[in-house]
């Protein structure tokens, strides 16, 4: 029973430690709402150095989409690719195996020179 | 007699399944193996040896012959009417799943009853599941039953690297999909045919779904609703990918951990609320199965549930608890349904961690509490025995399916894993007193906010160290296997038998 009601005021101490931590968090996006935004919220511009030479890389497969393996669902979110040309893509691509270059884009219908320069870092084939 | 028996029928079950998969015998000589390793275990159960024997065999053949007809379809299923290229048809069936709503995209599952191909003809009944991908913002939920105007396909088979999705939908019993463009034809009969407790549950956490986005910021409400509710689908990317290369891309997925650390919390607070003992060890039970139907049931889910289940029953009915059982029985149950799910890498990984920690871990944690050192130290230790366990056991399988090696995923564990507790204990709270309470929302919010954005803050920090991670070419299944058998002769290799108070000793009596 001892070690219980220790566990119990242990639970209660957390709970008010978190409402404490919010009193804390809400005075300073009150009083410092430029403190706050630094260290409350989840910055996604805060991209290391290898990051940002990856994201110019072609082959960073973690950020891209990759034609060879996407679905139409993953294609449709690149910019100026809708559900047709998406489909499009993926009838290519079971049609000659794949796509050796970016730029054999070019040859399903709907997509141009335009529409891949705005695409082409979106994409890679690995 | 057998001390785990659970854990043999297991082994050989999944090797069944293997070998089912593999090898192609006639089925009606498999089942007629079946039958009499069967019978010859009964009519052995008195001698030991010959006993263990036949009912390895029996459950080998048992996963061998389940498999097959597991998979087999009916001449009715829609797969057989599905053509590779597409063809246009209307079908009529009932929504299976939760709807996942992106912006100019839905997706769910449905389960069919009727099919047309060409006007003027009449339905034919069909059965099956099939996924439906629709191009519109047209607001569907689970239950409703549907007429749909699209193109039926197979799904398209690109599996260069190791993803197969035309293997990941079948292990979901999905053969076929059903794309609906912008301007077809999406009706509502009127009728919900969805189980009710499931309905009910979508709906509470659609609920809190719209209260996480409320409250939270794109990014962090995204993450929590992860965390808390399985929706992975909004998480963004940049955190993803930090995660990923620190190794803790896990505290995304709704597991054991995120079980383990909510059943504590809903243990605690029935006691507090003075709730008499087996009430509040049942009433967690309830809680855990409701839990794992709002998260859409992974498999991660549904095996932490099922083992959390057993844990908790083992308090009711005064029985001591096993994990080797546990988890074999948990394996069991998801495979006897889903014999394919053996073949997915979220099974895999699943089992792989849980399996590691028991076996590696519980090699020297018993010579860790003889060294009689300072609690704070020895839990510490211990919390990295217990992460680089978990690494070493899933190192092969994410090499494997995902090119990529995290060594600084044993110390990015060790300050996650305690914030993910962080985490889910705010977004519990925000969740629930937030619910009595809204004027406490706000500040509760900036809680999960700030101990999302320090989860961020070490990933990134851990990822960008020298030797964080390193990303591989394709490798070879036969390094993996031959990666798990090294591990396997390095930690138990030195005995003959294995290590004493390993487990694996305590198989049968010696």
């Amino acid at each position: 029973m001892q070690d219980s009601s220790i566990q119990e005021k242990k639970v209660i101490l957390v709970i008010l430690g978190l409402l404490v931590l919010g009193v804390l968090l809400a005075g300073i996006k009150r009083y410092y709402p430029q403190t706050a935004e630094a260290i409350i919220y989840v910055q996604p511009h805060e991209i290391s150095a290898t990051d940002q030479a990856l994201k110019k890389s072609t082959t960073n497969r973690l950020a891209v989409i990759n034609l060879n393996t996407a679905t139409s669902s993953d294609l449709i979110e690149l910019s100026g690719i809708g559900q047709v040309i998406a489909e499009r893509i993926v009838d290519y691509r079971n049609a000659y195996g794949g796509f050796k270059t970016k730029d054999d884009l070019l040859k399903v219908k709907g997509i141009g020179l335009k529409k891949l320069e705005k695409i082409k870092d979106q994409i890679s084939l690995e | 007699m057998l001390k785990r028996p659970l854990v043999l029928i297991c082994l050989c079950f999944i090797l069944g399944i293997f070998a089912g998969s593999i090898i192609c015998l006639n089925f009606l000589f498999s089942c007629a193996c079946l039958l009499i390793f069967y019978l010859a275990a009964i009519f052995t159960v008195q001698r030991k040896g010959l006993f263990i024997v036949f009912l390895s065999l029996s459950c080998f053949f048992l996963g061998y012959c389940h498999y097959p007809t597991e998979q087999a379809l009916a001449k009715n299923h829609i797969r057989n009417f599905t053509p590779t290229k597409g063809i246009s048809v209307q079908i009529k069936g009932f929504v299976t799943s939760e709807v996942i709503q992106k912006k100019r995209y839905g997706c769910f599952n449905l389960q069919v009853r009727e099919l047309s191909v060409g006007e003027g003809l009449a339905p034919a009944r069909v059965q099956g599941k099939i996924q439906v991908n629709l191009f519109s913002a047209v607001k569907i939920e689970y239950g409703q039953e549907l007429i749909l105007t699209g193109k039926l396909y197979q799904p398209y088979n690109f599996s260069s690297g190791s993803f197969d999705y035309q293997q990941y939908l079948k292990n979901k019993k999905i053969y076929s999909i059903l794309s609906i463009a912008k301007n077809n034809k999406v009706e509502y009969t009127g009728r919900n045919l969805g189980n009710p407790i499931k309905r009910f549950l979508f709906k509470l956490r659609k609920k809190q779904a719209a209260m996480i986005d409320l409250y939270l910021s794109p990014n962090a409400a995204g993450i929590i609703k992860a965390m808390l509710l399985g929706e992975r689908y909004n998480v963004p990317q940049f955190f993803n990918q930090a995660l990923q290369r620190t190794g803790t891309v896990h505290i995304l997925a709704v597991s054991g951990l995120h079980t383990g650390i909510i059943i504590f919390i809903v243990l605690i607070f029935l006691k507090i609320m003075q709730v008499p003992f087996r009430l509040r060890y049942c009433l967690t039970i309830i809680f855990v199965i409701l839990y794992c139907i709002l998260t859409g049931g992974r498999i991660s889910v549904i095996r932490s549930s099922i083992m959390a289940v057993v844990f908790l029953a083992g308090f009711i009915i005064d029985r001591d608890y096993d994990t080797y059982s546990s988890l074999a029985l948990s394996a069991l149950l998801i495979l006897w349904f889903m014999p394919g799910q053996i073949f997915a890498v979220g099974f895999q990984l699943s089992f792989a961690s849980v399996l590691s920690i028991i076996l590696f871990y519980g090699k020297f944690s018993d010579r860790l509490y003889c060294l009689k050192l300072k609690k704070p130290l020895q839990d510490l230790i211990a919390g990295i025995g217990v992460s680089f366990s978990a690494w070493l056991g899933t190192l092969g399988l994410v090499a494997y399916y995902f090119s990529i090696i995290s060594p600084i995923a044993v110390i990015a564990n060790l300050f996650i894993v305690p914030l993910l507790f962080l985490v889910i204990a705010s977004g519990l709270l925000f969740i629930s007193l937030g619910t009595i309470i809204p004027a406490l929302c706000p500040v509760l919010a900036l809680n999960c906010e700030f101990f999302i954005s320090l989860i961020y803050r070490i990933a990134n920090f851990l990822s960008g160290l020298p030797g964080a991670y390193f990303d591989l070419k394709q490798i070879s299944l036969i390094y993996v296997l031959g990666y798990y058998v090294l591990l396997l002769a390095v930690f138990y290799g030195k005995d003959l038998k294995p290590y004493k108070g390993s487990g694996l000793d305590r198989l049968t009596e010696n």
